[in-house]
């Protein structure tokens, strides 16, 4: 009873935000995101000089019906290319409604609202990556982010802010079109930790190895400053021969295909189905069970791991330790992994004016 | 988003932002100014993150942050700008309202424990990471605050009848 009284009382009388304070929320997030990892490929801003005016002329006319002649258009005139681009405040593609809730400008800063809508399926979720796939054209130069803000289990409908920008003496104006684009994206992200130590065969023994194909990347030590030298060390790697794989299956997209003793070294290798499509990945965290902790710097010494493309663009990749228990039963390892659904491709393309909002922030 | 933790924080954020405005309101009353305090702590937190020892303990820290930079504000605006008495209630005092009566009375940390109890619905374990006591403390002050309570409002009725 009291407690009822105390939390009526507590409803009633603390304020809420007001109506624009999402926005600013969202416009700061952004911008700390944008700070730390800039992602938003910027509109080409280059300008050919030498365009031929009659060129412009017909170009223009025609810029407005047909995409192909306003990409080209832009290339030279990239001020009138957008200008003449219709507006579209909505677009689907793939049974996926991409639509503009609002596009505000705040001096040298735009915020794009939008949502995409999975009018099929359940392809649209909490975790979408867009995969680097947004572009925001604008003809300025600018830099920025895209996130995901929110999503509806009941609609299916998840929403982005768009976040950009420019410099000041060169920024965009109130009216301006603005076109968004994405052309796949991923869903149905998980991160999963995963025991691995019941799926070690139990006897670990010296085993059949390959030199490391393509390299596609490496990890560990020496240094990053040193990278000439640890290429040079992966390189002349041995790795276990991926025609003798365990094939054990982890997780949905991950399989453990090998572990074995390789010049002295302990050997584990997991194979990341189509990374060109999943963003599959993860890490191996090895300890000993007969100590209490193990240090972060003894897990892995010289080498690190080393990573090459298989077929279907699997992604091979072998975790190397110099140093493990002498008594390989007394091995503990640990997997994170995160996998999502293959990236569902299209083209959703919307494009709309620009209007400006007043802050005093 | 390349990382686990930062997508964690922009969610914890946008989840909690209403919530971390009511705090600071609570603080400070000034809408300009709780949208200040709310900003400068999501930078602070942002700034923070990898410190933050797990995604579990974002929204915590978060409160702690919006906590923190409303003090800092509220002690600025001591110094310059003459308060009114309300002011110093996290929730507006209503006099001759018992519950008002009984939580203006109250420290700033316990009115502050019940708002993140009764208004925001943390977790006791929650509420004992934002305020830095172990789990047991915040239970014993809730459950010595709400006898107190329950005495109040029987001398209201008592003194009614």
């Amino acid at each position: 009873m009291p407690e009822q009284k105390l939390k009526d009382f507590l409803h009633q009388n603390m304020s809420e935000p007001p109506k624009d304070f999402d926005e600013q929320v969202h416009l700061h997030l952004a911008r700390l995101v944008a700070k730390e990892e800039p992602k938003m490929k910027r509109a080409s801003g280059f300008i050919i000089v030498f365009a031929l005016i009659l060129a412009l002329g017909m170009a223009t006319a025609l810029a407005a019906f047909n995409e192909d002649v306003n990409q080209l258009l832009y290339r030279i005139w990239p001020q009138a290319a957008q200008a003449l681009k219709p507006v579209n405040l909505s677009c689907e593609s793939q049974g996926i409604r991409m639509e503009v809730v609002s596009a505000t400008l705040n001096g040298s800063e735009t915020l794009v609202t939008l949502t995409m809508q999975d009018l099929e399926g359940d392809r649209v979720d909490e975790t979408m990556d867009l995969f680097d796939s947004a572009i925001l054209q604008l003809p300025y130069d600018g830099s920025g982010t895209c996130m995901q803000t929110g999503y509806d289990p009941e609609t299916k409908t998840a929403s982005f802010a768009v976040y950009m920008k420019f410099n000041m003496d060169e920024r965009p104006a109130e009216g301006d079109k603005v076109s968004f684009r994405v052309s796949r994206f991923i869903s149905n992200k998980r991160t999963q930790t995963v025991d691995l130590t019941p799926l070690i065969p139990g006897e670990i023994t010296e085993a059949e190895f390959m030199p490391v194909p393509d390299i596609r990347g490496w990890s560990g030590s020496p240094a990053s400053d040193r990278r000439d030298a640890a290429t040079e060390i992966a390189r002349n790697l041995m790795v276990l021969n991926t025609n003798n794989s365990l094939e054990i299956p982890v997780v949905d997209g991950v399989t453990l295909t090998g572990v074995g003793i390789v010049d002295g070294s302990l050997h584990i290798q997991i194979r990341y189905a189509d990374i060109l499509h999943t963003d599959n990945h993860g890490f191996l965290t090895l300890s000993d069970k007969s100590e209490n902790s193990y240090e972060e710097s003894t897990k892995i010494q010289e080498i690190g791991s080393v990573s090459w493309f298989g077929e279907n663009h699997d992604s091979w990749e072998e975790y190397i330790f110099d140093e493990y228990p002498e008594d390989l039963s007394q091995i503990v390892l640990q997997g994170e992994f995160t996998t999502a659904a293959p990236a569902v491709e299209g083209d959703w393309y919307v494009t709309f004016p620009l209007s400006v909002i007043k802050t005093d922030s | 988003m390349s990382n686990g933790k930062e997508q964690a924080f922009v969610s914890a954020v946008q989840e909690r932002s209403h919530q971390l405005y009511r705090i600071a309101m609570g603080y400070l009353h000034s809408a300009q100014d709780a949208e200040d305090a709310v900003s400068d702590a999501i930078e602070s937190a942002w700034k923070n993150l990898k410190r933050i020892r797990s995604n579990d303990a974002i929204p915590a820290y978060l409160i702690r942050c919006t906590i923190n930079s409303a003090k800092t504000e509220l002690r600025r605006k001591r110094y310059t700008e003459p308060l009114e008495p309300y002011q110093e209630s996290l929730v507006a005092h209503d006099p001759g309202n018992p519950i008002s009566d009984y939580f203006s009375e109250l420290r700033e940390k316990d009115q502050l424990l019940l708002i993140l109890k009764y208004q925001e619905n943390l977790r006791e374990a929650e509420i004992a990471s934002v305020l830095h006591v172990p789990r047991g403390t915040v239970s014993s002050r809730l459950s010595r605050l709400l006898d107190r309570l329950r005495e109040e409002l029987k001398k209201e009725e008592s003194g009614n009848a």
